[in-house]
């Protein structure tokens, strides 16, 4: 068995025994130990990748093929990365104290399996059947270990994005399709595809490429969230436990950005190089939007949510630069968001965890009880508003930079998104944890961090100051899959 | 020399980690809190340092060629080239960086000492040094810097440790909203800077002063312009000129240490450091340049008249700075930095020592502490500001004649803040003098402090040293063209665009007498007609409250910036995001569940109806055929 | 008028009041008569053309279709009775079976 097929498959094998497993605290140690170990291979893995031309490695393929179908999986850079994070904030998501039942875990670990499926996939069946997958324990995670608006939630969670990806579907359908028409071959093989001569000014398959944009566009756009199309993410961030609020935001909605990078970008390069006032207008608009309504929040899973959506309309606005910089920025927002937003929303789990309650009004001098959590709390916040030196600032910088060069309006109002992001950030950390403790306030029943949850996020912090100073190994990592994108200007 | 730049920043580090250690044990809370063993790396950290910076800038005293080195690459993407950007960490020790650290680490180090004084007994001892020597080390960074990006990092870094200070006593109300004002207020200024970064990165391909200042040819005139204009708003927010300065009164918040080095010596001035080490960009766009004097100006003279009307102590002195700074851009807008960064370099030392002073009466009511006249008189400030006048009069008489303006405004309300502290009699009226009771800052006791009466050594010799050092080194280093040799060692712009003149007699009287006049105008109003200085308050209250709001700018801006950001994000989060366009999706949603129901509606079990349906199918059906036929 | 006017018009007639039956009433017995009269409306086609054309087929069809119905009678009328047994059966209250 291949390397990359283990990477996906073990982590289900070890679903299905965590499930089996008789008692919940044996099947906690299953998937603590398997996400240990998977997040070794995960590194090791990324070992022999240095920066020499990243094209796919580590391909294996099955030469069978239905209509084109069939099973191929490989890595470059761009998906080793996303493969570590998922690594990375599955084990710590579920590192954290806390007693559940099998179902917890082994939902965990096929949500685990099912993201590295999708990183690895090098055929759209696959793609899209492990983009499906990933829904289905989500789904149960906010249905059924959720906080008290928890069922409608999840459905709403599940319903919008299956919809998206029928969007999705139609387009994968599609471009095979078009693909066989202009080459007379069969092939649902991304690698195939991305030479698919779309563009060819008297192909007739030229205005069905726009549509077939559109409707693929459309499913990655639900996921990311793009502007219109968000409304599930507050609700689906806020209900989920901690756990799977770290992963949704963390990994599944980079998904929907890796989307963008591995298919549509690659094989319409100038439908792209078209759309980029309207999509960088959108990944504008998200992050203004995103602040702007993070600032009213009362709850602090939602404010975090609607930071997540501020801060992937960075990685979209880098991205539609088509620079080298701007697609550089985008990626590696995509893992420090990733970094970030997870410390917070474990940080706001472990209080939750211990008091039930998460409003901004129902702390204030926080500071004075736990201390250490209000240390890591600022730390992590000051990466999220972008503060240079830690992680967050270098993928919006780099991001806004590439933007800059193409379209200076867009840029100027991206960069507002840092005031914004201070005004919101700081007068909620501010109300939580200097303020003094009003009536009623929860503050006295909290306890500061254990040694676990201290080490946890020792881990994060220390990557997000490492990344924030020396991003230089990442971005060479991420390089060579983004250069074929940039486009020529 | 090297290994002299990189101790300024490892040590720092370095003591922060081991104070961060340290802390980190003891219980931040407890009753016993003496201040522990914090301060002492700090200390030591912060010898070091202002040993190897006084060593640096006497190098490039010595005549040594700038230092600019890359220690390692911070972010390179998309290869060379116009798409690329590539951005090392890099350190540069030139005439301009030496002068100004040597200044900031002097000046940080005495004033840490001081801190260990009037610190002790908070129970916040420990984190204060943290913060404390946080921000030293940004501006050392800052100072250091070879790129733009660098700079911005401690820019921020440097605000951050700002707000962090400013809201040290947390459980205030007024600290916490004074904090964030700072913090927001900078912001925008940051953003302006950073977009003129990005317009720097896109025309210009590099971020590192030598390489841009060698491609300015290459930029057009108006992205030049624009690029100089906002690095200009950038450096108002952090020098607090006029559209930016609000955060800075209110900056008293923080603790006495706080303003003296922050707001008085070292973070203001980074503005004023960012526009002098862009000087060959503001060279090329005179337009920006007579803005930026204007601007400098028109804050100088409006500080100045602020600062006359205010009764608290340290907001005086924060205005004071105000002004200062202003006349500190007034100097770069007339078209010499070097008068700019001389008086940067002097003010430094003056306003520390006045701030300090200020604490120690607070800290020891009615015990007066010789308080610097910095007005006038042949010390330090009077010969930089001289300075500023020569250049303010060569560049056009407007300018000359604010810059007179801003010497008796300073001098009356030097004036007055000295007579009535010191030398006043105590009025006995119902809303009475400054004095140290109704100060803004303090820890909630006010003036019964129990500790207040003890003369802590830690307290007093760190100020005489700053005034000694006032005093002397005005006389010692500016006339006889020292600092002006220390600030132009090594430059990053060419030619001997500040040549330095012999000191002008002539003008330097006219200052005096100016400084004089308005000390004198001071000690009539204040001593000679005691009563004047409150009557005026009671007959015109209006007059009073347009001064404490200066002039309509701070509601102003509450009202046109931030309520409307407010009442925006009120409307998009609750109004349309909420009620809104989430129940648009949900009753979407909800009403192909109205679909399904109704659809459903056909098969609910009734026999006749299925029928019905069946005869009904069955009759199109053979009308079909019929039809056929 | 000729004869198989008639016979098309009487049965005809017969089918529309089975039908009527079988859409109007609620009680299921009352239903059933409807649907034997609606099949016999039709075997009456059948003999009645058998004998035009003298063809067999039309006379065997005829026995046929009342075997089937016969046979169909036999299971409605076991199913109504065990329904009787239950409750008063009524195609409203017949709408989910159980048990």
């Amino acid at each position: 068995m291949g390397a990359l097929t283990f990477l996906w498959l073990f982590p289900a094998a070890a679903a299905l025994c965590a499930w089996l497993v008789p008692t919940p605290r044996a099947s906690r140690a299953v998937a603590l130990v398997s996400t240990a170990f998977l997040l070794a291979y995960s590194l090791w893995l990324m070992a022999p990748f240095s920066a020499q031309i990243g094209t796919l490695r580590l391909e294996e393929m099955c030469p069978a093929s239905v209509l084109g179908i069939r099973y191929r999986v490989g890595v470059d850079g761009l998906s080793l990365a996303l493969c570590w994070l998922t690594t990375l904030l599955t084990f710590l998501a579920l590192a954290v104290p806390g007693e559940h039942p099998n179902g917890y875990w082994a939902s965990f670990l096929a949500l685990e399996s099912g993201l590295l499926g999708l990183f690895v996939s090098q055929n759209l069946f696959f793609f899209y059947i492990f983009w499906e997958v990933i829904l289905i324990p989500m789904f149960f995670i906010i249905g059924i270990w959720g906080s008290s608006g928890r069922r409608h939630a999840a459905f709403k969670f599940i319903l919008y994005t299956f919809l998206g990806s029928l969007f999705l579907l139609v387009g994968f359908i599609a471009l095979p399709t078009f693909h066989h028409q202009a080459t007379g071959a069969w092939s649902w093989d991304i690698p195939d595809l991305v030479r698919t001569p779309f563009a060819l000014p008297g192909s007739p398959l030229r205005g069905a490429a726009a549509w077939i944009y559109a409707a693929i566009a459309l499913g990655f756009a639900v996921k990311i969230p793009l502007l219109p199309l968000h409304n599930w993410l507050p609700d689906a961030h806020t209900e989920a436990p901690a756990a799977g609020s770290v992963i949704l935001a963390g990994v599944m909605l980079k998904a929907g950005v890796y989307g963008f990078l591995r298919i549509l970008l690659p094989v319409f390069p100038d439908i792209s190089a078209a759309a980029l006032p309207w999509l960088g207008a959108l990944g504008v608009a998200n992050i203004l939007y995103g602040a702007l309504c993070a600032m009213v929040q009362t709850d602090l899973k939602r404010l975090i949510a609607y930071t997540s959506i501020s801060h992937l309309g960075f990685c979209l606005v880098g991205m539609y630069s088509l620079t080298g910089d701007g697609l550089a920025g985008a990626s590696l927002q995509m893992i420090n968001h990733g970094l970030s937003t997870g410390a917070l929303f474990l940080m706001v789990g472990m209080i939750y965890d211990r008091v039930h309650r998460r409003g901004v009004a129902d702390f204030g001098g926080l500071d004075a009880v736990a201390p250490r959590l209000a240390f890591f709390f600022a730390f992590v916040l000051l990466s999220s508003i972008g503060l240079p030196g830690l992680n967050g600032f270098v993928g919006e910088m780099m991001s806004l930079t590439g933007m800059a060069r193409v379209s200076l309006p867009l840029a100027a109002l991206g960069v507002l998104g840092g005031v914004l992001a201070a005004a919101y950030a700081l007068p909620a950390f501010q109300r939580v944890f200097w303020a003094p403790a009003g009536e009623g306030s929860a503050t006295p029943k909290m306890t500061d961090l254990v040694m676990s949850e201290r080490a946890i996020l020792w881990t994060l912090c220390a990557l997000i100051l490492w990344l924030g100073l020396y991003p230089q190994p990442v971005i060479r990592l991420l390089e060579p899959s983004l250069s074929p994108l940039v486009a020529v200007r | 020399m090297t290994r002299a730049a990189l101790v300024c920043l490892v040590a720092p580090l370095a003591a922060l980690a081991a104070g961060f250690a340290f802390f980190h044990r003891r219980k931040p809370w407890s009753p016993h809190c003496g201040p522990g063993s914090t301060h002492w790396p700090i200390l030591l950290s912060c010898a070091v340092v202002t040993a190897s910076s006084w060593w640096l800038a006497a190098q490039m005293l010595a005549g040594a060629p700038a230092l600019d080195r890359t220690l390692w690459t911070w972010m390179s993407a998309g290869g060379p080239g116009p798409g690329g950007l590539s951005v090392d960490f890099g350190l540069r020790v030139d005439g301009l960086g030496a002068a100004v650290l040597a200044m900031v680490t002097l000046v940080s180090g005495l004033i840490h000492a001081y801190a260990v004084g009037y610190m002790r007994g908070d129970p916040g001892f420990s984190r204060f040094f943290l913060y404390f020597h946080l921000f030293l080390f940004s501006m050392i960074g800052l100072v250091l810097s070879n790129n733009y990006l660098q700079l911005y990092l401690f820019w921020e870094g440097v605000g951050l440790a700002s707000y962090l200070l400013i809201g040290f006593w947390r459980e205030r109300e007024s600290a916490r909203r004074a904090a964030l004002k700072a913090f927001l207020t900078n912001r925008v200024g940051d953003v302006c800077f950073l977009f003129a970064i990005f317009l720097l990165a896109r025309s210009a391909g590099t971020l590192r002063f030598t390489e841009v200042f060698a491609r300015l040819d290459r930029i057009p005139q108006s992205t030049l312009a624009w690029i100089a204009g906002l690095m200009f708003m950038g450096a108002c927010a952090k020098s607090a000129q006029f559209p930016l300065y609000i955060w800075l009164p209110d900056a008293m918040e923080g603790p006495t240490p706080t303003s003296a080095l922050m707001h008085a010596a070292t973070m203001v001035t980074a503005g004023v450091f960012l526009m002098a080490r862009s000087w060959p960009i503001l060279e090329r766009v005179p337009g920006v340049l007579d803005w930026i004097a204007a601007t400098g100006a028109f804050t100088a003279l409006g500080a100045a008249v602020l600062a006359f009307t205010k009764k608290d102590l340290k907001r005086i002195l924060a205005y004071s700075t105000v002004s200062h700074l202003g006349l500190m851009m007034l100097a770069l807008g007339a078209g010499n930095a070097y008068a700019a960064t001389a008086h940067l370099v002097m003010h430094g030392f003056f306003k520390a020592t006045l701030f300090l002073c200020a604490g120690n009466v607070l800290h020891h009511i009615g015990k007066s502490t010789a308080s610097v006249d910095e007005a006038g008189g042949p010390t330090a400030g009077f010969f930089s500001k001289d300075l500023i006048f020569e250049a303010a009069v060569h560049r056009s008489a407007i300018l000359g004649a604010c810059a007179a303006l801003v010497a008796v405004g300073s001098g009356l309300y030097i004036g007055r803040m000295a007579w009535l502290t010191f030398f006043g009699e105590r009025p006995e009226q119902p809303d009475s003098l400054p004095l140290p009771s109704s100060t803004g800052e303090g820890r909630g006791e006010g003036s019964s402090d129990p500790h207040a009466h003890h003369s802590d050594p830690w307290l007093e010799w760190p100020v005489a040293a700053l005034a000694f050092f006032s005093a002397l080194i005005g006389l010692a280093v500016v006339p006889t063209g020292v600092l002006h040799r220390l600030i132009l060692a090594a430059p990053l712009w060419r030619g001997e665009p500040f040549p330095h003149a012999p000191f002008d007699w002539g003008l330097g009287a006219a200052a005096l007498a100016a400084a004089l006049a308005g000390i004198g105008a001071s000690w009539y109003l204040a001593m000679a007609k005691p009563s004047w200085d409150w009557q005026w308050r009671k007959r015109r209250p209006g007059l009073e409250r347009a001064f404490d709001a200066d002039f309509g700018w701070q509601p102003f801006v509450m009202g046109c910036v931030v309520q409307p950001v407010a009442a925006l994000a009120n409307f998009v989060g609750w109004t349309f995001d909420l009620r809104t366009w989430d129940r648009f999706m949900e009753a979407a949603a909800d009403s192909f569940i109205g679909l399904s129901e109704g659809v459903s509606g056909l098969s609910r079990g009734l026999l006749n109806q299925y029928v019905g349906w069946m005869a009904a199918a069955a009759a199109l059906f053979l009308l079909r055929l019929a039809w056929v036929r | 008028m000729t004869p198989d006017r008639v016979v098309w018009l009487v049965s005809v007639l017969l089918f529309l009041c089975g039908l009527a039956a079988l859409l109007l009433r609620r009680q299921l017995l009352a239903m059933l008569l409807g649907l034997e009269l609606m099949i016999n409306a039709a075997n009456l086609n059948f003999v009645f053309y058998g004998r035009e054309w003298s063809d067999a087929a039309g006379w065997t069809s005829a026995l046929w279709v009342l075997a089937a119905a016969a046979a169909e009678a036999v299971v409605g009328l076991t199913l109504i009775l065990a329904l009787n047994r239950l409750a008063e059966p009524d195609t409203d209250s017949v709408r989910e079976l159980e048990g």
